[in-house]
């Protein structure tokens, strides 16, 4: 096909579907990833665990930035829905401050309070005239913490209090740290008539009530305090475990993926993988259903006529796609940062191998440059295929961290889980090694 | 806006060359094809470039009917306030970009201070990431130096991994197509044509470069510390910049070695990179080391690829052809020239585009077809007038004043070489007048004035050794060897040549090794030594036949035939002279007709 200019209008609706959203079940771009075969699914995972618990159960869900956490949590929703559940959903970062360190009685009255939202958000049925706010600040009232040297009036205050000021935070954690029992009764009590009304008002047809609490993973510190606050989450979930369920309820907690590395064997965490594209051999063997889902992805973003007229006809330009899908490690968000790259590049269409090329070179340049000593870590993973993690010390699980979240290494599951270099790196990382392996005095 | 703001921008502009830099076109087709939130970084080396960028996105903004809205960060303090106010920025319909920019390179005073200031800023931010996506209908862009994009990937990884893309724009590679050594006269030896070949112009180079000692103060506190081998590397580059403003040309080598070493060694970004190489490869050219300039050029060519920089490309293009017009061939400068002209043409560079048409007229030049160099020269300028290039309209005149030389016109040449000359003057571009200078001396020669010729050659060979310009150096001293030899000092002529043909070798010019051997040829052949003479001849031939110099290989060729007639050898003589003469007339230079006339002779005898 000769090459046309490329049509205004084709390239803005292209662009602006590439654009990165969290998507719901139902999304017209929503790519059914772990709904194929040959793929783990760990949204079903999580449903299993949900349906052959009694009454409740607590889950930890985790994965590394832009795997898509938020969708496949809005079809676990959609999901549980179908098969009877109410489920609704909080989002801890309402309350809570990202940058401070976290106890269990902020968490507690946070939870309970974002429970209490989601009801009213839902237009499901109060079960009294209280919202949690309200009912909190009176059981304040029964210990001996008086309202007035917290500077509460009213739950409205409380609400706006725990949103706004740093201090009440505080002022709260101290007043209550001898109160975590009471609170915790206060707040299973509450959770407890909630749920009650809820059944009642469906009836048999409710199979259970799930409450979904998000974005807890955000919980990170800052510069300055970024040691104190993991360290405070990691206490939550070691400490506090028992504190976390809820009676009659079937919680899922979103997590930081590193919880993984300083609580192997403590609480089961279903962290959402990259696609598999490849096999876990020396030859990194391609794996033909991992590509199948990113090309269909491509294909549902971009619509069937504009693929052609994008890509060219199928048969030998499909290969131009495939460049792009080739490199992006299985990440959905760098896929579609490849694609935009390239729909800011291209002047003509078909789109032309430089085109490719010049946009796989600008995404690889944002993970450059690269420390030789992260090199010969990474160099290590690549070849092992595993996260040679030297100790759990906290500077090495962050550094590994890092490296997830930024998708230096990417994470993989089928049936065991095992992590690899982000192909746009491998070659960059091997040269840096080979480098200084050139450059070292040879041993005596 | 005043004169002043108004030239500030406009040198701004000529740095930058926005339009055709891909990273820049990509920024403003995002703006095209973009609706609602989404977050750029852009990353460029200096604040100027920052806020020519600010400049010229507000303006294409404003021609949309649509508004940039900056937040100014004067000072650390001001970016690290900002996460507290930065939610409640007012928007109003319209507003397009939100602009936050704070650009610090990385061997400034205060960089640790700034640094720091983006790290505690993105690290609040990120924590807002849900909320400032919600908040911002519009594509807030993120300016810094391209250190900026590490400290945001491990502060801020949530706003890091919403990023709508990353952008880079560099100030252009300072490039200057290089030109070819001066080349010396054959002359047949029954009568000097003085048609000689004069030194071709760079253009300007004008690195910039500050106070070099200073930047070396500043490189060598950062020896030895870890970590900052990249920001020793910027500080030596400097320092090169700083040599060769000074024309201190092997001290500028030496600091951008050292460079170019640590930038491969610590896997500089590749602009990075290519700044080095290029500058490094001009030095090599300037101090007559042209083959270590070829492979410079090409591994910035091959970066230039990778970067998808066609621009780059065009201009490595452009300095490899002058640079293998140095070494004499002329097919392979006109090859590489002429992909360089259409780089240039398609991105509708016409800076690059005059600068390859000089460089073609050159190759042209040293093809001996003069015509076909002229309107070469013509047209790079024109071009030159048109874009106001005060460098190249230099560099035109004068070669358009070698060309005439070439001709015969020596009349001519002298007033397109004194135009030149008052030019390199006004703009103060001393490397061109030296160079000029020693192309009036062969013009002079050429109106028989050979006293006014060798105070020309003599004050640009003083300047060429006091900055240790090889280049030039090599094409003086052939050009005052022809002039001794005029005035009947054979001796002297023979000891420039001989210093000539030595520099012209230890460079790797072939042209110039091969116009020295024809000189000392036929310098022997006056002295009565005909066999020295002949075997001079031979060496010389061989070369101008390599390197596809016709004029050379022609005028070589005659003098042969003159030996040989004298030494009684006339069918050979005949056999040369005629071959001469086919070129000659192919060339349409003068000498065919007092060729035409000796063979005419010759015949007759025979």
């Amino acid at each position: 096909m000769a090459p046309n200019p490329a049509p205004d209008q084709l390239l803005k609706t292209l662009y602006q579907r590439l654009a990165y959203v969290p998507l719901k079940p139902g999304d017209p771009f929503y790519e059914p990833l772990y709904e194929k075969r040959g793929v783990e699914d760990p949204v079903a995972l999580m449903q299993k665990n949900i349906s052959f618990s009694d009454h409740e159960s607590i889950q930890m869900f985790s994965g590394f930035r832009g795997a898509g956490k938020t969708t496949e949590l809005f079809r676990l929703k959609a999901d549980l829905e179908r098969q009877g559940y109410v489920v609704l959903y909080g989002d801890a970062l309402t309350y809570l401050n990202p940058a401070e360190e976290i106890d269990i009685s902020n968490l507690l009255i946070v939870l309970a309070g974002t429970f209490s939202d989601a009801l009213e958000e839902e237009g499901l049925p109060h079960f009294g005239k209280d919202s949690y706010w309200d009912r909190f600040t009176n059981y304040l009232t029964t210990t001996e913490v008086k309202l007035e040297e917290v500077g509460l009036k009213t739950g409205a205050d409380l609400k706006l209090n725990l949103q706004t000021a740093p201090t009440f935070r505080q002022v709260l954690r101290t007043k209550l740290a001898n109160h975590i029992g009471g609170l915790k009764k206060n707040v299973d009590r509450f959770f407890e008539d909630g749920i009650k009304a809820l059944r009642a008002k469906r009836g048999e047809s409710c199979a259970g009530v799930v409450f979904l609490f998000d974005q807890m993973e955000q919980i990170r510190g800052s510069l300055t305090n970024e040691q104190e606050v993991i360290h405070s989450v990691g206490r939550l979930f070691t400490q506090h475990l028992k504190l976390l369920g809820i009676p009659y309820l079937h919680l899922v907690y979103t997590v930081p993926p590193w919880l993984k590395f300083v609580l192997p064997n403590t609480v089961p965490i279903q962290i959402l993988p990259s696609i598999r594209q490849w096999n876990k051999n020396p030859g990194r063997t391609p794996y033909a259903e991992g590509q199948k889902i990113l090309q269909s992805l491509v294909h549902r973003r971009f619509g069937a006529a504009e693929f052609n007229q994008f890509f060219g006809a199928r048969g030998s330009h499909h290969s131009q796609a495939d460049r792009l899908i080739a490199v992006c490690g299985g990440h959905f968000r760098d896929l579609l940062l490849l694609l935009r790259e390239t729909v800011l590049r291209v002047e003509t269409l078909p789109v032309t191998p430089e085109v490719i090329d010049n946009a796989i070179t600008a995404v690889r340049s944002n993970f450059l440059p690269i420390a030789i000593d992260d090199a010969k870590w990474l160099d290590r993973i690549g070849r092992d295929r595993d996260p040679a993690l030297q100790t759990t010390d906290k500077k090495d699980v962050n550094r590994l961290t890092r490296f997830l979240d930024t998708h230096f290494v990417l994470f993989f599951t089928n049936g065991e889980e095992w992590y690899d270099v982000h192909p746009l790196i491998r070659d960059e990382v091997r040269k840096i090694v080979e480098r200084e392996a050139a450059q070292a005095p040879a041993a005596p | 806006m005043s004169d002043d703001v108004q030239s500030r921008w406009e040198n701004l502009a000529g740095r930058y060359g926005l339009a055709g830099q891909p990273e820049w076109r990509k920024l403003l087709n995002h703006f095209d094809l973009s609706e609602g939130f989404a977050l750029v970084v852009l990353l460029t080396v200096e604040a100027d470039g920052a806020a020519l960028c600010r400049h010229e996105l507000g303006q294409h903004l404003h021609a949309r009917g649509q508004q940039l809205i900056a937040i100014e960060l004067p000072t650390p303090d001001a970016l690290r306030q900002l996460p507290g106010h930065f939610l409640d920025t007012p928007l109003s319909p319209g507003d397009a970009c939100l602009w936050v920019a704070a650009v610090e390179p990385d061997y400034s005073k205060t960089y640790a201070e700034w640094r720091d200031a983006w790290q505690q800023t993105l690290a609040r931010l990120n924590a807002f990431r849900n909320p400032i996506r919600d908040k911002f209908p519009l594509t807030l862009v993120f300016a810094g130096a391209p250190w900026l994009q590490g400290v945001m990937r491990e502060t801020a990884p949530d706003l890091w991994s919403v990023r709508t893309f990353v952008t880079r724009i560099e100030p252009l590679p300072q490039i200057s197509p290089q030109s070819p050594t001066a080349q010396t006269t054959i002359l047949p030896s029954s009568g000097d044509t003085g048609g000689g070949q004069t030194t071709t112009l760079a253009t300007s180079d004008d690195t910039g470069g500050g106070d070099p000692l200073f930047a070396l103060e500043a490189a060598d506190k950062l020896r030895g510390v870890p970590g900052k081998e990249l920001a020793l590397a910027n500080l030596l580059h400097r320092a090169g910049d700083g040599f060769a403003n000074l024309q201190d040309w092997r001290s500028a080598e030496k600091a951008y070695s050292e460079s170019l070493e640590l930038k491969n060694r610590y896997h500089a970004p590749p602009p990075s990179l290519l700044d080095t190489l290029v500058n490094l490869g001009g030095a090599c050219i300037t101090v007559g080391q042209i083959q270590p300039a070829i492979t410079l050029f090409e591994q910035a060519r091959q970066i230039g690829r990778q970067i998808g920089d066609r621009l780059v490309e065009a201009a490595m293009l452009g300095n490899l052809g002058s640079a293998y017009l140095d070494l004499g061939d002329a097919r392979t400068a006109t090859k590489l020239s002429n992909e360089s002209l259409t780089i240039a043409r398609e991105l509708r560079n016409r800076k690059f585009e005059g600068n390859a048409l000089g460089i073609l007229g050159n190759a042209c030049l040293n093809s001996s077809d003069v015509r076909k160099a002229i309107a070469y020269f013509e047209q790079e300028l024109a071009i030159a007038r048109e874009v106001r290039n005060q460098d190249s309209e230099c560099s035109a005149v004068g070669n358009l004043g070698r060309a005439y030389a070439s001709l015969g016109d020596f009349q001519k040449a002298v007033e397109f070489l004194e135009q030149a000359i008052a030019l390199a003057r006004k703009i103060h571009n001393y490397r061109f007048e030296n160079i000029l200078l020693s192309n009036l001396g062969i013009a002079y020669r050429g109106l028989g004035q050979t006293q006014k010729a060798i105070e020309c050659y003599e004050r640009a060979l003083a300047k060429a050794r006091q900055i240790s310009n090889k280049r030039m150096q090599n094409g003086i001293l052939g050009n005052l060897g022809n002039a001794y030899r005029a005035l009947g000092n054979t001796h002297k002529a023979i000891e420039y040549y001989e210093q000539s043909l030595l520099s012209a070798r230890a460079s790797g010019c072939r042209f110039g090794e091969s116009a020295n051997l024809a000189n000392l040829g036929i310098a022997y052949q006056d002295l009565g030594q005909r066999r020295k003479g002949l075997e001079f001849f031979e060496q010389a031939l061989v070369i101008a036949r390599e390197v596809g110099d016709r004029r050379l290989e022609a005028g070589t060729l005659w003098n042969t035939a003159v030996v040989l007639e004298q030494m009684n050898d006339l069918t050979q003589a005949i056999q040369r002279a005629e071959a001469a003469l086919k070129i000659f007339q192919a060339i349409e230079d003068p000498n065919a007709a007092k060729v035409l006339e000796q063979l005419a002779t010759w015949r007759g005898q025979k």
